[in-house]
């Protein structure tokens, strides 16, 4: 079947059939999680807790209670950024952030002074690790980095970072790259993660989770029930309670277990994929933002053009060619200032495993035919 | 009977014995313990030493093990 919808850096489409099973499973049986022990309860519980083990093997680390349900990455980011305990005030960060990290942080910076400073990094803002190896590491708390960059796609040298960065704790942005990249939380030392549940995992909206490897480094950003240690006050001290407060949302984590328990194969090579942004290139009325090297380049791409804005592309793409993108700046006005294309921003192209190399031609296509006309 | 601190627990708990086929029940928390997290898992006393030593090896705590006469 034909798939024209090329936004899934925005929210992925369409799920696999596994999502509806399991919310409309859940919508069927009903129940809360934990704080009673008849059948319904435990069923429930169940569901949520093979959820949280199936993310952490995806994440890559065998701490499963580190894990934290949250409503979206963006939440889990606030939880991280606004909990951490800042002495020297000074943060690092890499030059592709989406507002997710940038609006936390200038609103510390508004409230509690706190400063940042921008990694070096090349043109198309991968960033320059022999430049980040000069700086003073002493000089910071914290360093956050988008694992995957969500207007041009590069990807970032998380690894490779996390060990120039010693002791510096590390919060990864892993939003547009979970599910679609392999994540080693463990291997590669990251301190902090945070991820959403209905981009590259499929699952559905109002999902995601933070991973937080030393817990004492962050306070809860949100206080309440969690079922557990009810004669206390205070929050408990373990996880993933101490960042679970209320009622979590079930109804999203049955829906994300299904798209975790799916088997979806990815219906084009990255050959192709590699083929299409090469031939988009040879037409002379755009221009391709997307990693220098292929070897940094995730599944999505934008691109602006000579005859039409970013606004004007994406409507004639979906009334002539039904194709579904999204235009502007993404949330991401950082990214775009480095990358040029501020304040105009981009039409971005953002894939799933739902396409075949028959959609990515219909795309190439389309594209040839509107560079033709421009000219 | 097992008392956990989480819920996370008590289902981690909960696949290791599955796994080593003993027999079990989830119950809720006796009284004198309210505060825990709602539910706990009660077996039988002569698969005990088993499962202590298999959550250990797999490091999930326990917070309390209470016997109880049947």
């Amino acid at each position: 079947m034909a798939n024209y919808y090329f936004d899934n850096s925005a929210t992925s489409y369409p799920k696999p059939p596994e999502v509806a099973e399991y919310i409309n499973e859940y919508l069927n049986l009903g129940g809360t999680y934990g704080r009673s022990a008849y059948d319904r309860v435990v069923n429930v519980s169940r569901i949520v807790e093979r959820a949280r083990i199936m993310l952490a093997g995806i994440i890559g680390t065998i701490l499963t209670d580190q894990l934290v349900f949250t409503p979206n990455a963006t939440h889990a980011l606030n939880i991280a950024l606004k909990g951490f305990s800042y002495r020297k005030k000074r943060i690092l960060i890499s030059p592709l952030e989406h507002n997710a990290v940038t609006r936390p942080v200038l609103h510390l910076q508004n409230t509690i002074g706190l400063e940042f400073d921008i990694m070096p990094h090349n043109p198309d803002g991968l960033i320059n690790l022999d430049a980040i190896g000069q700086l003073d590491m002493n000089s910071y708390d914290l360093c956050i980095v988008n694992h995957v960059g969500n207007v041009n796609g590069v990807v970032q040298p998380i690894a490779e970072l996390k060990a120039l960065l010693g002791n510096i704790p590390l919060l990864v942005d892993a939003s547009q790259s979970a599910g679609h990249i392999p994540l080693e939380v463990d291997s590669w030392h990251i301190d902090m993660l945070a991820l959403t549940g209905h981009k590259g995992l499929m699952g559905p909206t109002g999902t995601g989770c933070l991973f937080i490897r030393n817990p004492e480094i962050v306070k809860p950003l949100i206080h309440g029930g969690t079922g557990s240690r009810s004669d206390s006050f205070l929050m408990p001290e373990f996880l993933p309670d101490r960042f679970e407060a209320g009622t979590p949302n079930i109804l999203g984590i049955f829906g994300l277990y299904g798209a975790l328990s799916a088997s979806v194969t990815c219906g084009y090579k990255s050959d192709h994929f590699v083929d299409l942004l090469e031939s988009i290139e040879r037409l002379k009325s755009f221009k391709v933002l997307r990693a220098a090297d292929f070897k940094q380049q995730a599944s999505l791409f934008s691109i602006t053009s000579n005859s039409f804005s970013p606004s004007e592309l994406s409507d004639l793409l979906f009334k002539r060619y039904s194709i579904e993108v999204r235009s502007g700046l993404h949330c991401a006005p950082l990214a775009h200032q480095t990358l040029k294309t501020f304040p105009m921003g981009t039409v971005r192209f953002s894939l799933s495993k739902f396409h075949n190399s028959s959609d990515l031609n219909y795309l190439y296509d389309a594209l040839k035919e509107i560079d033709h006309e421009s000219k | 009977m097992l008392l956990f601190q989480s819920i996370h627990k008590v289902m981690q708990a909960e696949r290791v014995i599955v796994s080593l086929g003993i027999d079990y029940q989830i119950v809720p928390v006796p009284k004198e313990f309210s505060s825990e997290c709602g539910m706990c898992i009660e077996i039988d006393c002569s698969d005990s030493d088993a499962l202590l030593a298999e959550l250990q090896i797999n490091r999930i705590s326990i917070n309390a093990v209470i016997k109880v006469d049947a």
